[in-house]
């Protein structure tokens, strides 16, 4: 089942856009700065609104309902995020870290948690057995080298206040959980009607991830600017989600001729 | 079997998984209970043609009169003739006309519940996506109406991508044991 147009059309342009600021960074710093963060506020803004498209055929009575609502909750939150740095990249040039932004994005991962939790202990794991334990397996191998690579050293820095390290063990932290569990249901649904879909949510999740830890690392050793490579998977990941939510809609809509 | 009964009432869509051999004894149950606690119900039959299934809920003791039949199966060996609590369905492929006919029945509001057996003999004649499509529409559609809506499913392997898909939009899958249905047909 192919994605509508209007989708992949967003899609390749939100690409195409983040491509350009990154390799042909226009206008100096400041520009890809702020046209860096707009972009991602437009890419998580995308996954918000197919959130709510795919949102609308379900209810929050149901487990489906209840895991599309709450993840959707979850990207309007990082598109908020993602706005207020964008204003203070716009207005203020510097500001501290972690900043308001942070607090919000940080927020956003509570109703992620919360469906991804629910959705997993709902969700009964019949088969798949090898594939969920080589999950497992590379889940963990990942988990032990961001806390040897990232965590430990973040935690042992003397130069860092207490405020600054929660929240460098906190993004790698929750990352971690959200491709864990994510990863668990689309293993789980591997092989039916939402397997596209979950596996691109997934797939979502872990570019998101993978540029929250290429961001705690560069960061950590000062070299991270706003239009980095990096923050390539930042709106693949966006990109992903939103298309895994149109997906879902696709699955669900009714019938033709039945309505 | 407090179980089926006390869940049944307790959730408004719920999949009873249970084995092949005891799907009549769980649908007698199914159809004892909504006689009991509602009015009648609809029941969309799958497995077998609505005289047979007639004929055995009577034999259960269950007044058929109180029930509306949906008989998908006849049409694949016989000539369809009218009968008063039945309407029948061309194919059992044909998901669109037995959504029209199951989307009039709940525009009637005459039942409060509707038990559909077999949901996972639907494979036999449609694409896994469409049934998927079709039962969430069917779900969707129950819930609005404020229909009870519960489905008989085989523990078998075929099955299982099926019930992993549905689960989603459950409010409870139960799992009854030959053992369990055994005792609701003794006691």
């Amino acid at each position: 089942m192919r994605p509508p147009r209007l989708a992949i059309g967003i899609a390749a342009s939100l690409f195409i856009a983040v491509l350009l600021v990154v390799f042909a960074r226009p206008g100096g710093t400041y520009v890809v700065a702020v046209l860096g963060h707009a972009i991602h506020v437009l890419a998580a803004l995308f996954a918000t609104l197919a959130g709510i498209y795919a949102y609308r055929l379900l209810t929050f009575r149901t487990p489906q309902g209840r895991i599309v609502g709450l993840l959707t909750i979850g990207m309007l939150l990082n598109t908020v995020a993602g706005a207020i740095l964008l204003i203070y990249d716009a207005t203020l040039r510097s500001y501290s870290y972690p900043s308001f932004a942070d607090f919000v994005w940080v927020a956003a991962y509570l109703p992620q948690l919360a469906a991804l939790v629910h959705g997993c202990h709902r969700i009964r794991n019949l088969g798949h057995g090898a594939r969920m334990f080589g999950f497992l397996i590379a889940w963990l191998l990942l988990a032990i080298s961001v806390a040897v690579s990232l965590i430990v050293p973040m935690l042992q820095d003397p130069t860092v206040d207490t405020l600054t390290k929660i929240f460098n063990v906190l993004y790698p932290s929750l990352n971690l959980a959200v491709v864990l569990l994510t990863g668990f249901l689309a293993m789980v649904l591997w092989g039916g009607a939402f397997t596209w879909s979950w596996g691109a949510i997934f797939l979502g999740m872990f570019l998101l991830a993978s540029g929250a830890l290429s961001f705690a690392y560069l960061g950590g050793k000062g070299l991270y600017l706003t239009g980095s490579p990096s923050d390539i998977f930042w709106i693949a990941g966006f990109v992903f989600i939103a298309l895994g939510f149109v997906h879902q809609r696709q699955i669900l809509e009714t019938p033709k001729g039945w309505r | 079997m407090a179980q089926l009964t006390e869940r049944f009432r307790a959730n408004d869509v719920t999949i009873f998984l249970c084995p092949g051999e005891k799907h009549q004894t769980a649908l007698e149950s199914l159809a004892q209970e909504s006689q009991r606690t509602y009015s009648g119900a609809v029941i969309v039959s799958y497995r077998q043609p609505a005289n047979v299934l007639n004929q055995s809920l009577a034999r259960a003791k269950i007044d058929t009169a109180k029930f509306f039949f949906v008989d998908v199966m006849t049409s694949t060996t016989h000539k369809l003739e009218k009968s008063p609590n039945t309407m029948f369905i061309s194919s059992p492929g044909d998901l669109t006309e037995l959504g029209l006919m199951l989307s009039e029945l709940l525009r009637s509001r005459a039942f409060p519940v509707m038990i559909f057996d077999n949901v996972s003999a639907m494979l036999v004649y449609q694409e896994h996506d469409a049934v998927v499509q079709f039962l969430h529409n069917l779900i969707t559609k129950c819930r609005v109406a404020n229909v009870r809506l519960a489905f008989i499913m085989s523990q078998e392997e075929g099955s299982i991508q099926l019930l992993k898909d549905l689960q989603m939009f459950m409010d409870d899958v139960i799992e009854l044991s030959a053992q369990e249905l055994m005792e609701h047909t003794v006691g």
